[in-house]
């Protein structure tokens, strides 16, 4: 049977445009700017803004990053000018223009009388107030750093790649602690692709079918070919095919414990959240960039997070396998028993495995990372079930991470709670099992947390050779 | 057996079932696509150009209505060849009664309602079906398919991208100035939504139309901003003579951008250029011999006697400074089209940067007069699709919700900050009512004093209609909130202005200042005045005798200081010689107004040599310097 293709054009399925949506160029020459690969000049242009969006019925910002045009324009304090001449019906809202009493001053609708007070300059230096679909509803949330506030919610949308986010921070800093040998121990991933091309299959490569039914029509009329001369008969057809793929792969898991009893707030919560999405970001991007590497392949943003997979496990007296959005949202008002966590651990990676991913992480194939978030409490005698599991997981994974998040009466005292008793077993800088206490989710803190658990440390004991 | 495939399938993979059904080739109307793929026999071009190319719609149907449809021309089809992205294909394509018939009727009684019943005069209007990902591309460049290339616009497009993902923005109608008036819709939505749409896009193409603004707008636009590009590329790609990177036009368009709207926007019909002027001008060096007078045979004291070397030095000199001076020209009087004065004067743009400049300069003028109709446009549209969509034949049961959903949507109020949409609607709504009343004119200003006398005057005239589409021809925004927003409209919409006690930084509080009209009339003018851009004039070209540029700034309120720097620079980059601007700047405590001179210049100052270095000065109303000053004014 042959096949004649009338209905669109050949330019259109050869250009990949109507089959696999193209990249507009102007957009991609657009994310290299941002994401720092062309016009060092412009990169003091870009500035970090703030777009309302709507989630869940409410407003909520979405850092941006763009690049500013430097034009004459109205000076609002610290707010941005309009942005005339687009044919798109986005009605920006209005700003203030300059008042002759030196205050800035406007037009607005609603109710009150001459006098009244209804509202005050928000942080952008523009009007904050409930207004409908205006500039209102200015943010409290300052950038990543301050976590997931009450009202305030961070997305990460694609305006910047996290493979791009891993890269602002200095990659010759971090690294992936106590890697584990890849020469001795390297892990064939046993796995098909679909890269392909076969004569026969189920899956036709329309593409690719169609390129060598024009060809045909070309060789045999030459110039004078017409598209009803298009045959795709099956001597051009292709269809896609499986290989194999015996390639060297590194894999990771990493395993978000936390304690979720009555004593962990919101607050603790947020910056476990965005402690996670930094650690993750990075141990992510430095696997991907591992395993293009173990191919011989260039780093792209698709290699992100290759061989990575996540675990979330929360814990008061007991302990459960839950998924991420529970991770973060869930609330329990038992007592802590920091062992259950680490029990079921152990379990996940070499007893009854993940209940969730339905598989094992034997911590010989896999690079086994656990971070684990508490406030510090626990049953006195549970710190000793604690360090016998620790015994005998410390060999086996990569790190112990133990972020202690400080409340207010603890002070500045560091140690206290669940890190003192570790770090009196294990010392200050163990290579592999690891504390940080943070108190309020500063920046610096977020830095301290990546500096502790992603610095590179030697086992004690062991010279290094120079 | 032979399979032809009349529709295009929309998944790809279905391509080798087929379609059963026997349909001759010469009645498919399949869309086009031309992306610039290189090595194609030219037959299959031409062949798909031709199929390509949708019949007229039949005319004897419908009582003659002959609506217009979007056909491919030749023109069209090698405007996007050039560029090397078409746009066309399966995720869009035009509205046809093959491919669209639902959508056809509708539009086929809206059209018909618009123009024979209400009076509309609308440009042809041709919409588009587009996807999701494909209008925001096309929305990123203002409409346009095919526009010269740059970051921005896509910047633009993740702008609307992540609104629309997000839910914060929908993007309502997009409509193009252009004869036949281009408009896209949206393929996922609801018909309802398309027809709120296509009568939306009437109110706007029967303004471009007719709108004394846009009279001289160039109707091929779609063509003309496809050119632009294909000239810009041209520029790259051109072997002969200097190499041009493509980085090198990006820097360029950077720089453009940052100027864009220093043209004289308030003008009807933009300066045309004179072409003598594009060649780089230098003043020419004066003859070796200016002045001299040959004596032919006499001897050299004698000719020293006559000639007296100190004079004819001073001749020559001031013959050398008359001809710089003629090259110079200071414009005879403040020019406010600084784009169109550079590429005339200045003496550093090489010829593709004269020639590109003067390309992005239509573009501007291409949108200005939008910039200055935006209250109007907006209210005219939007008055005519309420009045289109609750028409007894357009309307449908049952979707009164959906319609007062999307109204409400687009003529929200905010609390700061001002809508145009709404106010251009209850505007064009209360000419009508008073027009249609008679409450206008002396007697009505004068005589009729009494409250009740004036809520119950009624001279039963109905002029409103007429009025109404009067107004839309003859007014631009300013003159239309000077004259027609009224008391009445000011109270319906409960608009107010408002300030701030002190300085206006964070957590200072803003109050509500007044509900009176003319100080409601006096901000809204001053937000929209020129575009709601800042007006900047060339006073003098050659300020100093130095060569020096010689902005001002016609002040209705104070520039952003931090980009005013910046955006000098990009000036003085296209100038080549120094670049200064004289504005105000205003104390934030104590509202204190003063005149400020920035200048950029390149220079030596302590024996350090600065590129780019700037200066500030406040000087005295006659230009006389009184003390240096920081960005904010402050006596440094």
């Amino acid at each position: 049977m042959s096949i004649r293709i009338f209905t669109t054009s050949p330019h259109l399925l050869l250009s990949g445009y109507g089959t696999i949506s193209g990249v507009d160029p102007d957009y991609a020459r657009y994310r290299e700017i941002i994401g720092k690969k062309a016009r060092e000049d412009l990169q003091g242009f870009i500035s970090p803004e703030k777009m309302n969006i709507l989630k869940g019925g409410k407003v909520v910002q979405l850092p941006k990053y763009v690049v500013q045009i430097p034009r004459f324009a109205r000076r609002v304090p610290g707010g941005t000018p309009n942005q005339p001449g687009s044919g798109a019906g986005s009605g920006s809202g209005g700003q203030g223009s300059q008042g002759n009493n030196g205050g800035i001053g406007g037009i607005g609708f609603g109710p009150g009388k001459p006098g009244q007070g209804i509202g005050k300059i928000g942080k952008n230096g523009m009007p904050g107030g409930k207004g409908q679909g205006g500039p209102g509803e200015t943010g409290e949330g300052d950038g990543a750093g301050e976590g997931a506030g009450a009202n305030q919610e961070e997305i990460w949308g694609p305006p910047i790649t996290r493979s791009e986010i891993a890269r602002i921070f200095d990659e010759d800093k971090y690294v992936l602690p106590n890697l584990k040998d890849i020469g001795n121990e390297t892990i064939i991933r046993n796995d098909i692709k679909w890269t392909t091309l076969s004569r026969t299959g189920n899956k036709l490569h329309p593409r690719r079918t169609l390129i060598g039914g024009i060809k045909e029509a070309a060789i045999e009329k030459g110039e004078d070919a017409t598209p009803e001369d298009v045959v795709l008969d099956p001597k051009v057809q292709r269809y896609h095919s499986w290989e194999n793929d015996e390639e060297p792969h590194a894999n990771a898991v990493i395993i978000y414990l936390i304690d979720v009893s009555g004593s962990m707030g919101d607050k603790e919560r947020g910056i476990a959240r965005t402690a996670n999405f930094y650690l993750s970001t990075i141990i992510q991007h430095k696997f991907g960039m591992l395993n293009a590497h173990l191919r011989g392949q260039e780093f792209s943003d698709d290699n992100f997070g290759d061989g990575v997979e996540e675990i979330f496990v929360v814990h008061d007296d007991g302990a459960d396998e839950v998924n991420e959005h529970y991770f973060y949202h869930t609330n329990r008002g038992g007592g802590t028993k920091i062992s259950t966590g680490y029990a079921l651990i152990e379990n996940i990676l070499e007893g009854l495995g993940s209940k969730i991913k339905n598989k094992k992480y034997p911590p010989k194939e896999w690079n086994v990372y656990v971070y684990h978030y508490t406030d510090g409490d626990n049953w006195m005698q549970d710190d000793s079930t604690v360090l016998g599991i620790f015994e005998r997981m410390e060999p086996k994974v990569n790190e112990i991470g133990i972020v202690q998040i400080g409340r207010s009466n603890h002070s500045n005292d560091s140690n206290y709670g669940f890190l003192k008793t570790v770090k009196e077993k294990y010392g200050e800088d163990h290579h592999k099992v690891r504390g940080v206490s943070v108190q309020n989710g500063t920046p610096e803190e977020f830095k301290q947390i990546l500096d502790t658990m992603l610095a590179e440390r030697k086992p004690k004991g062991v010279k290094v050779a120079t | 057996m032979h399979v032809t495939g009349p529709a295009l399938p929309t998944n790809t993979n279905q391509i080798g079932l087929g379609n059963s059904c026997e349909t001759p080739a010469e009645e498919l109307q399949p869309s086009f696509s031309s992306t610039g793929i290189q090595g194609l026999p030219r037959a299959i071009e031409i062949e798909l150009a031709n199929r390509c190319r949708v019949k007229s719609a039949d005319s004897s149907k419908e009582g003659n209505i002959n609506l217009p449809r979007d056909t491919f021309t030749e023109e069209e089809l090698g405007g996007v060849h050039k560029i090397g992205r078409g746009i066309y294909g399966q995720d869009c394509y035009p509205v046809s009664p093959e491919r669209t018939p639902e959508l056809w009727k509708e539009y086929e009684k809206i059209w018909r309602v618009a123009t024979k019943e209400k009076g509309l005069d609308p440009f042809p209007t041709h919409f588009w079906m587009m996807k999701r990902d494909i209008l925001l591309e096309t929305g990123a460049r203002s409409g346009f398919p095919v526009r010269v290339r740059h970051w921005s616009f896509g910047q633009e497009f993740e702008d609307l991208h992540l609104q629309m993902k997000h839910g914060y923005m929908k993007i309502n109608e997009m409509v193009i100035n252009n004869n036949p008036c281009r408009a896209y819709l949206l393929e996922e939505n609801a018909l309802h939504d398309q027809k709120y749409v296509i009568c939306h896009v009437m109110g706007h193409s029967d303004f471009f139309k007719n709108n004394v603004m846009f009279q001289h707008t160039d109707r091929k636009m779609i063509h003309r901003m496809a050119d632009h590009a294909g000239t810009i590329k041209e520029i790259i790609e051109s072997e002969e003579g200097e190499v041009v990177t493509s980085e090198d036009v990006e820097r360029f368009i950077d720089k453009y951008k940052s100027i864009e709207w220093l043209i004289d926007i308030g003008t009807l019909k933009p300066k045309q250029l004179d072409p003598k002027k594009y060649q780089d001008k230098r003043p020419e060096k004066v003859a070796p011999d200016f002045g001299t007078i040959n004596l032919p045979g006499f001897p050299e004291h004698i000719q020293r006697m006559y000639n007296q070397p100190e004079k004819v030095n001073q001749l020559r000199k001031e013959e050398q400074k008359h001809k710089e001076d003629e090259v110079y020209k200071i414009p005879s009087e403040p020019d406010a089209d600084v784009l169109g004065f550079l590429i005339e004067h200045s003496t550093v743009l090489k010829s593709w940067q004269r020639n590109a400049l003067a390309l992005l300069r239509d573009e501007s003028y291409y949108f200005a007069p939008q910039l200055q109709t935006k209250i109007m446009n907006e209210g005219w549209a939007t008055y005519w699709h309420f009045e289109l969509m609750n028409h007894k034949d357009i309307r449908e049961q049952g979707h009164a919700f959906a319609l007062g959903k999307h109204h409400g949507a687009t003529t929200a109020l905010p609390k700061f900050g001002f809508q145009p949409y709404t106010i251009g609607l209850e505007i064009f709504r209360d000419i009508k009512r008073r027009w249609d009343k008679g409450w206008y004119g002396p007697k009505w200003e004068d005589e009729i004093k009494d409250t009740v006398d004036r809520g119950n005057y009624d001279t039963k005239e109905m002029n409103g209609t007429k009025k109404i589409f009067d107004v839309r021809k003859r007014y631009r925004d300013v003159q239309f909130i000077r004259e027609f927003l009224t008391d009445e409209v000011v109270r319906n919409l409960e608009m107010y202005t408002w300030s701030t006690k002190g300085e206006p930084k964070e957590g200072a509080d803003i109050y509500l200042k007044s509900r009176n009209v003319e100080a409601i009339k006096d901000m809204l003018i001053r937000e929209i005045i020129n575009g709601g851009q800042p007006l900047i004039r060339v006073v003098n070209g050659n300020f100093s005798n130095r060569g020096e540029l010689l902005l001002d700034h016609v002040w209705t309120y104070d520039l952003r200081e931090d980009w005013l720097d910046e955006t000098l620079k990009n000036i003085k980059a296209l100038w080549g010689r120094p670049v200064g601007l004289l504005t105000y700047t205003t104390d934030l405590e104590n509202g204190e107004q003063k005149k400020m001179w920035v200048r950029v210049f390149d220079g030596e100052k302590g024996g350090i040599v600065k590129n780019n270095h700037v200066e500030r000065f406040i000087i005295d109303e006659n230009g006389k310097i009184l003390y240096e000053c920081d960005p904010q004014g402050k006596r440094k």
